[in-house]
């Protein structure tokens, strides 16, 4: 009888997560997610991605990948004619969303923000796990371990000073992905060094100072006019960048932690490796 | 007799104040080469500025620090020029380019033509649509002001004007595809100095000059204006021509500074006030004080937006609205008391 009983409780208990465990209709409303899923998740089980995921500038996502997936614009009342069994979110943004949906009862699953490529790899495995594809996020982490191992001897030697500059004058400073993309490709971020932390201005003047060999931008810019890329024409600017290496880094490869984060560090590395050579 | 005679014998000589201030000037510009995110010593500046030192100097002095310093400067003497010359036209104390709503449309001018694309093609298209962004509401408020509006009608229009400007630039820039954009508002609001380049000296000089030239020219015309228009009319002045002058002056001028440094307030209104006391309430005399005074206030204030240890630059308007908030505040409470 109690065996019975136990036996019961424990099918009970164990229900939800057994249903959780392999999501059939999963929403994301947050980019960085919507590349996640379309890494981990299998196909038909990705019920919608947030609309940023088909802009090119920001989003790794290849066009066929998502064809034909609905896209969607993050607002409760979209998600909800969705009927998701899993809501997967960035854990920063869209909080008034998030509270609608997890007060109605919706499974919310909340991704952090990675800022460094060791948080990459726990989010694959923390959303794996979620989704119920834990040997697929095993076997990416493997992958994406052994690209870092290909990269390392090009990283290693002469460290070299660098600067991620983006429009009005931010730069990625310590605390940050960039800055850990940054030193694996064996360079340095200065903007750290001068108490930059996360995403922060760095004025023209410090950045002058600190005398980069390496100036990364970001690769292409809106049409459309802004006072914010003025910092990146200032003639100041230009005489600095006559002298260093500049490269374009597109911003799709490191706004979210993702597999695609280490062609960054690829591509870094290997620019390393000739401005150091170049040195000699 | 011309009515110049009248007004020249003044408590103390013409030239003693500008000269005061201008002596002050130049070193408060010393000091704004000086200040910055890099601490450089007197030495250091030196060196950059006559290319002797390091690379680095030159660079952070030429291509920052003094194009910066030199447009404090320009800004500074068009607002304080403007301020002094409308209040002297329009007989109103609390006239000011800011609180009347020219420097308002001034910045939806500049943001017309910036965001949409024209200056990137042509550069002096900036300080065109700030001037005609300007002009728009300095004839709009001298119709007002010649139907024989009061003092404070004037001001009222001035908020209507304001928050009209205001609402069609947070439109313009919310209508533009860059994501940025949006955020720009605080710019043309507010008002900045950052990171402004030699560009900006050169597009709002060349529009800028013509529009002091033809505002202090009025110097006689608006001391005679005090006996009255109808006196000064008989004295032999063109009050149309004042008018004009006045009117296109003023565009250019806070036109072109609108459009390089975005809507910087308070400054037209403060330094004619300071200054008048000390020209013997002449609005002539007061003309060329409040030019040097504007620049001199800005220099100033420019100065301590870069030592305060803010970790994002304050915008240089919400200094000028903490010093100039307060002095509206008591002009207004000063009239009140005088009309009981």
């Amino acid at each position: 009888m109690s065996t019975a009983v136990a036996a019961f409780l424990l099918a009970v208990l164990l229900w939800p997560s057994v249903s959780a465990a392999k999501p059939e209709r999963i929403v994301s409303i947050n980019l960085c997610a919507d590349q996640m899923l379309l890494a981990l998740a299998e196909r038909h089980a990705i019920a919608s991605l947030s609309r940023l995921v088909a802009d090119r500038e920001i989003s790794a996502a290849a066009v066929e990948e998502i064809e034909g997936i609905p896209l969607n614009g993050g607002r409760a009342e979209e998600v909800l004619a969705l009927a998701p069994d899993l809501v997967v979110a960035g854990r920063h943004a869209a909080r008034a969303t998030i509270f609608v949906l997890k007060k109605l009862g919706y499974r919310v699953m909340e991704l952090d923000i990675a800022r460094s490529i060791a948080e990459i790899r726990e989010s694959i495995r923390i959303l794996g796990t979620a989704i119920g594809e834990g040997q697929r996020a095993e076997k990416l982490i493997k992958a994406i371990d052994a690209r870092l191992r290909r990269l390392a001897p090009a990283a290693s030697g002469a460290r070299l000073g660098a600067v991620y500059y983006q429009p009005n004058g931010l730069a990625a400073g310590g605390d940050s992905l960039v800055d850990d993309v940054i030193s694996r490709a064996g360079l340095i971020n200065l903007a750290a060094g001068l108490g930059v932390r996360g995403q922060g201005r760095l004025p023209l003047e410090m950045l002058i100072m600190a005398r980069p060999h390496i100036l990364i931008v970001d690769a292409g810019r809106p049409q459309a006019p802004a006072l914010a890329f003025q910092v990146l024409d200032h003639p100041a600017l230009t005489a600095l960048t006559e002298k260093a290496i500049t490269v374009a880094i597109p911003q799709r490869l490191w706004i979210c932690g993702l597999p695609a984060t280490i062609e960054a560090t690829e591509r870094l590395a290997k620019l390393r490796q000739s401005a150091a050579r170049r040195n000699q | 007799m011309t009515g110049g005679d009248a007004v020249a014998s003044g408590p103390a000589p013409s030239w003693l104040l500008p000269l005061g201030l201008f002596s002050a000037l130049v070193p408060l510009c010393g000091l704004s080469l000086l200040a910055g995110q890099v601490s450089l010593d007197p030495g250091q500046v030196l060196a950059g500025l006559a290319g002797t030192g390091d690379e680095a100097y030159g660079l952070i002095v030429w291509h920052l620090r003094v194009p910066r310093t030199l447009l404090a400067v320009l800004v500074g003497t068009s607002l304080g020029l403007a301020g002094a010359v409308l209040q002297g036209l329009l007989r109103n104390p609390l006239a000011e380019p800011g609180l009347i709503g020219i420097s308002t449309t001034a910045a939806l001018g500049a943001v017309l033509v910036f965001y949409g694309g024209f200056a990137a093609v042509f550069i002096l298209a900036l300080p065109l649509g700030g001037m005609a962004g300007a002009a728009v509401s300095v004839v709009l408020l001298m119709g007002l002001s010649g139907r024989g509006a009061s003092t404070f009608t004037l001001i009222l229009a001035g908020v209507a004007v304001n928050s009209l400007a205001g609402a069609l630039t947070a439109l313009a820039l919310n209508l533009s595809d860059n994501p940025y954009a949006a955020t720009e508002i605080i710019f043309w609001m507010l008002g900045s100095l950052a990171d402004r380049g030699f560009d900006h000296v050169w597009i709002a000089t060349v529009f800028m000059l013509p529009g002091w030239l033809l505002m202090l020219g009025t110097g006689r015309a608006m001391d005679a204006l005090t006996l009255g228009e109808e006196t000064a009319a008989s004295l032999g002045f063109n009050l149309a021509s004042l008018r004009w002058r006045s009117v296109l002056g003023t565009a250019l001028a806070v036109g072109a500074a609108v459009s390089v440094s975005g809507a910087i307030g308070f400054i037209g209104l403060m330094v004619p006030h300071l200054l008048r006391p000390l020209v013997g309430h002449q609005p002539g005399r007061l003309l060329l004080a409040s030019a040097i005074g504007g620049a001199l206030l800005l220099v100033v204030t420019d100065i301590a937006v870069r030592l305060l240890p803010t970790e994002v630059e304050l915008k240089i308007g919400v200094m000028t609205a903490l010093l100039g908030a307060p002095f509206f505040f008591f002009l207004l409470w000063k009239m009140r008391r005088t009309q009981q």
